[in-house]
């Protein structure tokens, strides 16, 4: 059993103080308040908490252990409750690598080891750099028994051999596929969809400051007042406006940098592998075979300049909150690229559809219905029974924003489905759709785990259903396709999964 | 993996379907479940479980009602009257929905795949593929317990593709189980 980092213990007593942070301000405050004639008991109680840590985290350090040996990772922790954790190697979906500023600092990083099942994750909390690196190798060797990227001709690939010498670095390995330079970054930052907070910072802005309306809060009425007396016309308010928007941009543009830093990804063997992030540094390498499903998005201004975003999920990182953006492939690249992407994930995919079936026009009638009615009816008990009895001056106001937001729902139900496609290969299924952000959504048949077809009463009524395929980490949905269609899709798919491999090792 | 033998499913004719793509190699033959409805005893099961919840609603609504409801909206005819009156309609349209509930559950179990269907309002076919299933496990809870009834749930990787049948007999769902779990 190889020992963790000793750094581990100053890490995680610095991660400690930052969740502790509030609390122990408030006591350091408290301790300053005191007349001096009181006991020192605040003093006491943050020793304590900090001494309890730092005996936890050499407790923990002591017993905490791991090693590769036979095929099995193995990793023991604990000191009350002991625990063993037992990941065969051909088991592990995605290694990452996470390394926080503090941990940077101390020259250790985190690896974490998805094996694919809830709860089942392992997470050495600090070992050294290079024996992380040597660790990301030796848990995702480049060749393994990804079955269909090997070659048809090759032999099985040797067991994986421990201790084997493994390169200290891991920036040198493989063929490169993605690079981002830093104007690459800053363009997506720009094109990152800030739609929502746009129109969230303009309604904030309008109802904060804007005179005439009503405002009873205290506070806001003192904020707003000196500008309201300022008289400032239109021309100031499209300036602020203005600014909000540029404000956001230039954040979104420095958050992307931040977030995407130094990006690289790599195509090694059977693994893909990448590194990035400014503060929060991660590497990650995700075997090809694991791929469980892939989705190609962009924002509408994304999309008018030609870029699209490649994310993919396996059945270890489909939402991993401790790593930043873990299923993204490229945050951003041109059409080529992402061919070229697409068919090194899952090959004889592609992504261009030769013939997409759209979803029929009766589709915008149910939308519409189904979105809208739910609304009209709350809105319209809320009208009657709250907001017209107080006797406001309210029919227009309230009959306006009902009209505008009927409108826009009405507008976006329309968009969505004219924006709505699917098609498939006899080993694939791609669905298409999104308003703003557009996706299209790759699943190979290999991965699906089951298949529904539902129909809600407003389906029914205009003869059509939903198909939901799933896959370990998510779900295909294919949403107001024609009732008999949907049902032949889920049945065809069902099957079609059952006669192909093994889900979770096989290629696709 | 041997999950005991034959003789544990007889009410259960196995028919063996010919020609039945990958898995007519396997020497044993596949044991299949014909498109069939739950026990009947299901809607028991049902129609009490819809009692406890519209008690248990009820109850808190009884309580909102004669607490904070009061001092908000307009008292009713006397108090008490409106959470009684949603209790009842809440009650007499569960117990409708038994009958149609019951009506429209189906499961059958092909070669390759576990599929049911159900749903009164919302509608719902669902299908697992045989070799995507992880694990299988079986149920019965308190009422389901008296009423000689037990369900079964098949789990697989996917995030929502778990199938639960209620309302089997536990020989059926001893049969289903161990034909889920058979090594193909």
């Amino acid at each position: 059993m190889k020992r963790l980092h000793r750094f581990t213990m100053v890490a995680e007593l610095a991660e400690w103080l930052g969740r502790m942070a509030i609390l122990l301000i408030v006591l350091v405050v408290l301790a300053f308040r005191r007349e001096s004639s009181e006991e020192a008991r605040t003093e006491l109680i943050i020793g304590a908490l900090a001494g309890l840590q730092v005996i936890g985290s050499i407790v923990r350090y002591r017993l905490s252990g791991y090693a590769i040996q036979d095929g099995v990772f193995t990793m023991r922790s604990g000191w009350l409750v002991k625990v063993e954790k037992t990941i065969p190697l051909d088991r592990i979906q995605n290694v990452d690598i996470v390394r926080q500023p503090i941990h940077r600092l101390l020259g250790i990083a985190v690896v974490k080891i998805d094996a694919g099942s809830a709860g089942e994750e392992a997470k050495l909390s600090a070992v050294g750099l290079a024996e992380a690196e040597a660790l990301i190798h030796q848990l995702q060797p480049a060749e393994r028994r990804d079955a269909a990227h090997t070659d048809e001709h090759s032999a099985m690939p040797a067991p994986m051999e421990t201790g084997a010498v493994v390169p200290a670095r891991l920036r040198s390995h493989g063929e490169m596929l993605w690079q981002a330079s830093f104007k690459d970054l800053l363009m997506v930052g720009f094109t990152e969809n800030r739609t929502l907070v746009m129109i969230a910072s303009v309604f904030g802005v309008i109802s904060t400051f804007l005179p005439g309306l009503e405002r009873n809060d205290g506070l806001m009425r003192d904020l707003s007042n000196p500008l309201e007396r300022s008289n400032w016309g239109v021309g100031f308010w499209v300036v602020v406006l203005i600014g909000i928007f540029l404000l956001g941009w230039i954040a979104s543009m420095v958050l992307a940098v931040i977030r995407f830093y130094g990006f690289e990804l790599r195509h090694d063997g059977n693994t893909l592998r990448k590194s990035y992030g400014l503060l929060t540094a991660t590497r990650s390498a995700i075997p090809l075979g694991r791929v469980q499903s892939l989705t190609v998005s962009a924002g509408w201004l994304r999309r008018r300049l030609g870029y699209w975003s490649v994310s993919v999920s396996t059945a270890g990182n489909a939402l991993d909150p401790e790593v930043p953006d873990s299923g993204v492939l490229v945050p951003m690249a041109k059409s080529e690229k992402v061919g070229q992407l697409v068919g090194l994930a899952v090959p004889r995919a592609g992504w261009i559809p030769e013939a997409a079936i759209t979803l029929p026009s009766s589709a915008i009638a149910s939308r519409i219905i189904a979105k809208l009615a739910p609304f009209a009816i709350v809105a319209s008990i809320v009208a009657w029974i709250w907001v017209a009895p107080s006797g406001r001056p309210f029919w227009p106001v309230f009959g306006s924003i009902y009209t505008a937001l009927m409108i826009l729902g009405g507008l976006h139900a329309w968009r969505s489905v004219v924006a709505s496609a699917y098609w498939w290969n006899p080993d694939h299924v791609w669905s298409q759709g999104g308003v703003v952000t557009r996706y299209r959504q790759l699943l190979p048949a290999t991965k699906i785990q089951g298949a529904a077809w539902t129909q809600s009463p407003t389906q029914r009524r205009f003869g059509l259903a939903t198909v939901r395929l799933s896959f370990a980490g998510g779900n295909l949905v294919i949403r107001d396709l024609p009732a008999e269609d949907a049902r032949e899709h889920a049945r065809h798919w069902g099957r079609r999964s059952a006669e192909t491999g093994d889900w979770l090792l096989d290629g696709i | 993996m041997d999950h005991g033998s034959e003789s544990l499913i007889p009410s259960v004719p196995p028919p063996i379907l010919p020609e039945a793509g990958p898995v007519a190699t396997t020497p044993e033959p596949v044991v299949t479940f014909t498109k069939s409805m739950l026990d009947p005893a299901v809607r028991l099961s049902w129609r009490w479980s819809n009692v406890i919840t519209t008690v248990i609603f009820g109850s808190l609504m009884l309580g909102a009602e004669l607490t904070v409801l009061r001092s908000v909206i307009a008292p009713p005819l006397f108090p008490g009257l409106l959470a009684l009156a949603v209790m009842a309609l809440i009650g007499i349209c569960g117990q409708v929905f038994v009958e149609k509930q019951y009506r429209n559950w189906a499961f059958e179990l092909t070669p390759q795949e576990l599929i049911v269907e159900y749903g009164v309002v919302w509608r719902t076919q669902r299908s697992v593929p045989r070799p995507r299933i992880q694990h299988v496990s079986v149920n019965s809870g308190p009422i389901d317990r008296r009423l000689g009834l037990v369900s079964l749930s098949a789990y697989t990787a996917g995030s929502e593709a778990t199938i639960t049948i209620p309302g089997l007999t536990p020989v059926q769902a001893e049969a289903m189980r161990s034909a889920l779990v058979r090594k193909r």
